[in-house]
């Protein structure tokens, strides 16, 4: 008994086993999965929702590569089987063609954009023209002949798709194998012959179904409302840590004012975005300034502790200024709260690095607040300010020139501090008046662009260690900052020759931030737990939701720690548990301690760690909106980002409609007849197996 | 109550009784589906204008929709 139901059992299994085999490999022979897709995701203000989406059980469209703008009828109008999933190259991912078909969305089931391997010639910036231009300092009461950029338009390149909201799913997928299959089943497929196509047809199905809907308020609002049923949330705050240190111990454990305290903030902005999710290579809009103000802390570290200025120098890096200035309106809100070490009166200045890597000539343009300097001492102190800048470029292949007076600041941080209260300060910028960046928020705005490249014959050590020519330009960018920041700080000006930026460091961080961060100087200074974060690629240096991450964040902040701290002989345990020794219980107040990675010596393959104590320190990096629950205010950035189910994509071929109805009525044909043979059969059963058994019955 | 012990006239009554309560149900039933009807309806095309009204009167929120 047993041995036969052992028998049964193993047939049962072997029955599955072979129906899951053969229905994966319909399923294969069904659709082909596209395995590089990068979605357009759904964001919410206090106003709007922006971004894309399909249906919740996905789009399905018909595939149709638009070749010419004029073929855009084809999917508008004449073409017989809509909807289409539009398949277009970038020349053509233009805000006209785009908001074509957005109006025309109940014939369009989604796009996808090839992305191309290089950049292309002509200038693409998904941005708005004015960035940030409700939550800045520009407001019509602060004065309205500069307020909604009236004076300067800064991005004028800038085409606002990435504010569109677009009511179909938009995927970019690379100028690789898969986009070949896709645009080969079209052409076998789907391309007409006089006007008229032959089925089957080559269709693709997009799924990024978004949760969140409406506005920020709408989405807070459903995440509070938790009921069993749904304990998913639906959005989630952009936000994530701002970095700072200071050329001098704070201490971090008592917030608020700090008396006889003076500093110099230096700020650089940490973050980009582009119109597609998981890519946003911020070359020119982010790198180009952290890395110059990096390059410059570590100018100064040797000279700061040996000759300390009267002044601390603020080194902050800001997350999250794209979405409306998250980092840098949190910062100054805790300063106002006595959240924050230091309060604002403790500040006596701002030097922002901003876009700084295009220099075409040698120009390196100081731009400044014209209505604060109205007033006479601050009017004074700018340009003190600005004339150190000019005496620190001496022997520099940098000339710092101001542009017209009358010219409001571009977008940046120091901003949002001059709501607060009118500061001294001066924001560096490539540009005189409209950004030099023509790619502006786009995923165009990497490497490539800046021109960050490399000899072919180098193995990828040689190239971290090949000193590009942007790498020497920005290298004397961060030489003119680093002497200024000291000047500032009331440092002496004959220590100036010695303040020189590293050329070598330079280069090395434009490699790992735009090329790769998982090369061998990287590894060196980061934690072991941190190390699998590296990638073999460029940083993605958008923001992301509040739970996690952006990927520049702790590379930053280790890299920073490294830069300006020092090593220090203590133990891993004391190190990790933020002590000089076993005794110490002060230092942890002051300092920062890293145990990082470091390398392996020569003869082995185990790296050996070491202690890092540096001034290094995070705060939050999210919107006071979220902190005081005001989801429709105008004062600070309100952008959450929704969730979302698994975004997929894949292709197959569909029958026409008569022949899907076809085999429809047929199936139902047979179910009906073999249901009215049972009946008759049972119905006649007597007649029809009796006689069979009959005779056997006669026997007896 | 043993029906068959019962006299004619009693179970007359009875059997009137039981028919104005079946009556009674009818008109309660088509009273609540005509309320009812008229509420979801209501509530579904106004859920979305409500706003947070609209949201605090449900159970399930729907995805991805206002």
């Amino acid at each position: 008994m047993d041995f036969t139901s052992h028998k049964w059992i193993s047939n049962l299994l072997f029955c599955w086993f072979f129906i899951g085999v053969s229905c994966n490999s319909v399923e294969k022979k069904i659709y082909v999965k596209l395995n590089y897709t990068i979605p357009c995701v759904r964001l919410l203000n206090a106003t709007h929702q922006i971004g894309c989406q399909s249906s919740n059980a996905g789009n399905v469209g018909v595939l149709h590569v638009l070749q010419t703008e004029e073929n855009l009828d084809w999917v508008l109008r004449s073409g017989p089987n809509p909807p289409y999933m539009v398949i277009i190259d970038t020349p053509l991912f233009t805000r006209s063609v785009m908001m074509q078909l957005k109006n025309g969305s109940s014939r369009v089931a989604g796009v996808a954009v090839v992305a191309p391997n290089t950049n292309p010639e002509k200038s693409f910036s998904p941005h708005t023209t004015c960035p940030n231009q409700n939550t800045g300092l520009y407001t019509e009461t602060y004065d309205p002949s500069l307020a909604n950029c009236n004076t300067t338009v800064w991005n004028p390149l800038g085409n606002g798709l990435s504010y569109e909201e677009f009511g179909f799913p938009i995927f970019s997928l690379k100028d690789d194998n898969d986009t070949r299959v896709m645009k080969q089943c079209y052409f076998d497929h789907n391309q007409a012959v006089n006007g008229s196509t032959q089925y089957p047809l080559c269709a693709m199905e997009l799924f990024s179904h978004m949760y969140a809907v409406t506005d920020t308020a709408t989405c807070m609002r459903r995440n509070a409302l938790n009921f069993e049923a749904e304990p998913d949330k639906v959005c989630d705050p952009l936000g994530d840590l701002n970095i700072w240190s200071s050329t001098r111990p704070i201490n971090n454990t008592e917030k608020g004012h700090k008396k006889w305290e003076s500093v110099v903030i230096a700020a650089a902005r940490l973050d980009s975005r582009s119109f597609f999710y998981d890519i946003a290579p911020g070359g020119q809009s982010a790198a180009s300034g952290f890395v110059a103000l990096l390059a410059a802390a570590h100018a100064l570290r040797n000279i700061t502790q040996e000759t300390p200025p009267n002044r601390t120098i603020l080194y902050t890096f800001f997350q999250g200024e794209t979405f409306d200035y998250i980092g840098s309106s949190r910062m100054v809100y805790d300063m106002e709260q006595n959240q924050f070490p230091l309060d604002l009166d403790n500040v006596h200045s701002v030097v922002e690095v901003g876009q700084v890597g295009l220099r075409a000539d040698s120009d390196l343009w100081l731009h400044t607040d014209p209505v604060s300097r109205k007033n006479d001492s601050i009017n004074t102190e700018v340009q003190a300010l600005i004339e150190k800048l000019r005496l620190a470029a001496t022997n520099l292949s940098v000339t710092p020139v101001s542009p017209s007076f009358s010219q409001p600041l571009p977008p940046s941080s120091f901003q949002r501090f001059l709501r607060a209260r009118p500061f001294p300060g001066v924001v560096l910028e490539d540009h005189q008046s409209q950004f030099s960046n023509r790619f502006y928020q786009s995923m165009y705005d990497n490497n490539e662009y800046l021109n960050v490249s490399y000899p072919t014959d180098l193995t990828p050590d040689q190239q971290l260690e090949f000193v590009t020519d942007t790498a020497k330009a920005l290298t004397d960018v961060a030489t003119l900052v680093a002497r200024a920041l000291y000047m500032q700080a009331g440092g002496a000006e004959d220590q100036l020759v010695d303040i020189k930026a590293d050329p070598q460091i330079v280069t090395r961080m434009l490699y790992s931030f735009l090329v790769r961060s998982n090369n061998s100087w990287f590894q060196q200074f980061v934690p072991a737990e941190h190390a699998s974060h590296l990638k073999d690629r460029p940083m993605n240096m958008y923001i992301g939701p509040i739970q996690q991450f952006s990927e520049p964040t702790l590379p930053v902040k280790y890299l920073l720690a490294y830069l300006t701290g020092s090593v220090v002989n203590v133990t891993q345990e004391n190190c990790q548990n933020q002590r000089q020794d076993e005794d110490d219980k002060r230092n942890k107040h002051f300092y920062n301690y890293f145990w990082v990675q470091g390398t392996a010596p020569p003869n082995s393959t185990e790296r050996v760690g070491f202690c890092v104590r540096s001034t290094v320190r995070h705060s939050k990096a999210v919107s006071p909106a979220f902190e005081l629950e005001q989801y429709t205010t105008a004062d600070y950035s309100t952008w959450t980002e929704s969730r979302w189910k698994p975004i997929t994509g894949r292709i197959f071929l569909v029958a026409s409609h008569e022949l899907e109805m076809l085999t429809l009525a047929v199936g139902i044909g047979v179910l009906l007849t073999s249901l009215f043979l049972t009946y008759a059969i049972s119905a006649k059963a007597d007649i029809l197996f009796n006689s069979v058994r009959e005779p056997t019955n006669a026997t007896y | 109550m043993n029906l068959e012990r019962l006299p004619n006239e009693e179970k007359l009554t009875l059997c009137r009784k039981y028919y104005l309560d079946v009556k009674r149900s009818a008109l309660g039933l088509s009273l609540w589906v005509a309320v009812l009807t008229t509420w979801i309806t209501i509530y579904q095309h106004f859920r979305a204008e409500w706003g947070a009204v609209g949201d605090y009167l449900s159970f399930t929120i729907p995805l991805g929709i206002p």
